[in-house]
């Protein structure tokens, strides 16, 4: 049924357009005509709209040519055109840099932070305390046991560890304070390791202050200090 | 039957950039350029319809110039990024003069009634029936903005522009079946909305 009122009624708009009447239409198509009118009549006064006066074409082609004017100018400059290719996607080309350059400044910032937490910790230097550890309570050199395990554990011959004995370091044994030890990168200038046990003073320790790790179980500091 | 083809190839002629596609994509890649003569041609061509297709919208003739110059302005602004697919071309600028009067609209419809019948009223001989007719007419803008955007162009293509069936079908880039069926419940519903509005219902 719709279908039929909608053909009947596109035939009717189509007629009413050519010049014939809302009546001639109805009479076409009477089984339809109830339902017809009311659309019809709608259709006529939507047609039946003033027609407005004539545009003004001169005025709306200047305001249109302006324009155009305006965005051909901008279009065919040279800084228009450099400045549309060097700048078409600043933020997708930087941001990797940026990121990049963040996360070093973030670690820059860490490594900072934690020397200075270390020299806090440290402190100056502080006269060396003799060390008391008995041989049966530091089987390793002095140095090595204030060392703790995960450090000892990772040093390779080419590191070096730079003790230097405070007492706000980490206490080993009682009596026997030594402060945290430092990794130097192998890069760093390191003097030749000296003699084991090269104790001029005689205060027990080693006096240098960079000795290579000795191996686990060498018992030569241990002895010196002893 | 014959007589309503005889009508279609008729009023298709008249719109020679429908019957060549290439009219439009040469039209179009010119704007591109912001080529001063087809700036003038597009212009020339659609102005006036374009302005009776938004005065009935907007009710108010001065509005609708300024709508109609705004239109051409925001065409070219915006060519860059219209892509043409063989669709015509004044499709997108009926739809951008569509949206620019709806949104008038929208922004100051009481200033438009009053300016709609005023005009009205100042070119009738007879200031009360001239009154009524204005009436009459501020009502067919308020129904015709209760459709739907689709019926809406339907109608005011069909009956304001004066286009076939085919010519809207193709500017709305449906089949004329789709548009007989949009242009009857169109009809269907701007008929109960007018019956409304006639009873004292309100739009």
């Amino acid at each position: 049924m719709e279908s039929r009122l909608i053909e009947a009624l596109a035939d009717c708009v189509e007629l009413m357009a050519s010049g014939e009447s809302l009546a001639g239409c109805l009479r076409r198509y009477p089984a339809e005509r109830a339902e017809l009118e009311p659309l019809l009549r709608a259709s006529a006064t939507l047609r039946g709209l003033p027609v407005p006066p004539p545009l003004d074409l001169a005025k709306v082609g200047q305001v249109a040519l302006a324009r155009a004017a305006e965005l051909r100018a901008v279009s065919t400059s040279p800084e228009a055109a450099s400045a549309s290719s060097t700048t078409q996607k600043p933020p997708d080309r930087m941001l990797p840099a940026l990121l990049v350059a963040l996360l070093i400044a973030l670690m820059v910032g860490v490594v900072v932070l934690m020397v200075a937490i270390i020299a806090l910790i440290v402190g100056p230097p502080q006269p060396v305390i003799p060390a008391t550890a008995t041989p049966t309570q530091a089987p390793l050199s002095t140095d090595t046991p204030m060392m703790t395990p995960s450090v000892t554990s990772t040093l390779t011959p080419t590191h070096t560890v730079i003790v230097t004995p405070s007492p706000a370091g980490v206490t080993a044994t009682p009596g026997v304070t030594v402060a945290p030890a430092v990794i130097v990168p192998p890069l760093a200038t390191v003097p030749p390791p000296p003699p084991p046990g090269d104790d001029d003073d005689g205060d027990g320790n080693d006096d240098a202050a960079i000795a290579p790790l000795p191996p686990p179980g060498d018992d030569d500091d241990a002895d010196d200090d002893g | 039957m014959g007589k309503k083809m005889c009508y279609s190839v008729e009023r298709s002629g008249v719109h020679n950039s429908d019957n060549d596609p290439m009219d439009d994509a040469e039209l179009v890649k010119r704007l591109k350029q912001y080529d001063p003569e087809a700036v003038s041609e597009v212009v020339k061509n659609h102005g006036a319809a374009l302005h009776r297709y938004v005065a009935a919208i907007v009710g108010d003739y001065h509005l609708a110039e300024d709508i109609v110059s705004e239109t051409y302005v925001r065409v070219l602004e915006h060519i860059h990024t219209y892509a043409y697919t063989g669709a015509p071309f004044r499709a997108w600028l009926y739809r951008i003069a569509h949206n620019l009067a709806i949104n008038a609209v929208r922004r100051e419809q009481p200033v438009a009634d009053e300016e709609a019948l005023l005009q009205i009223v100042a070119s009738e001989a007879d200031p009360e029936q001239a009154a009524q007719q204005g009436e009459e007419r501020a009502a067919l803008r308020r129904a015709l903005l209760k459709l739907t955007e689709e019926q809406q162009q339907v109608l005011l293509l069909r009956f304001v522009s004066g286009q076939s069936t085919a010519e809207v079908a193709r500017a709305l880039q449906k089949s004329e079946g789709a548009v007989k069926q949009l242009q009857f419940r169109a009809m269907r519903s701007l008929a109960r909305l007018l019956r409304g509005a006639e009873a004292g219902d309100g739009i």
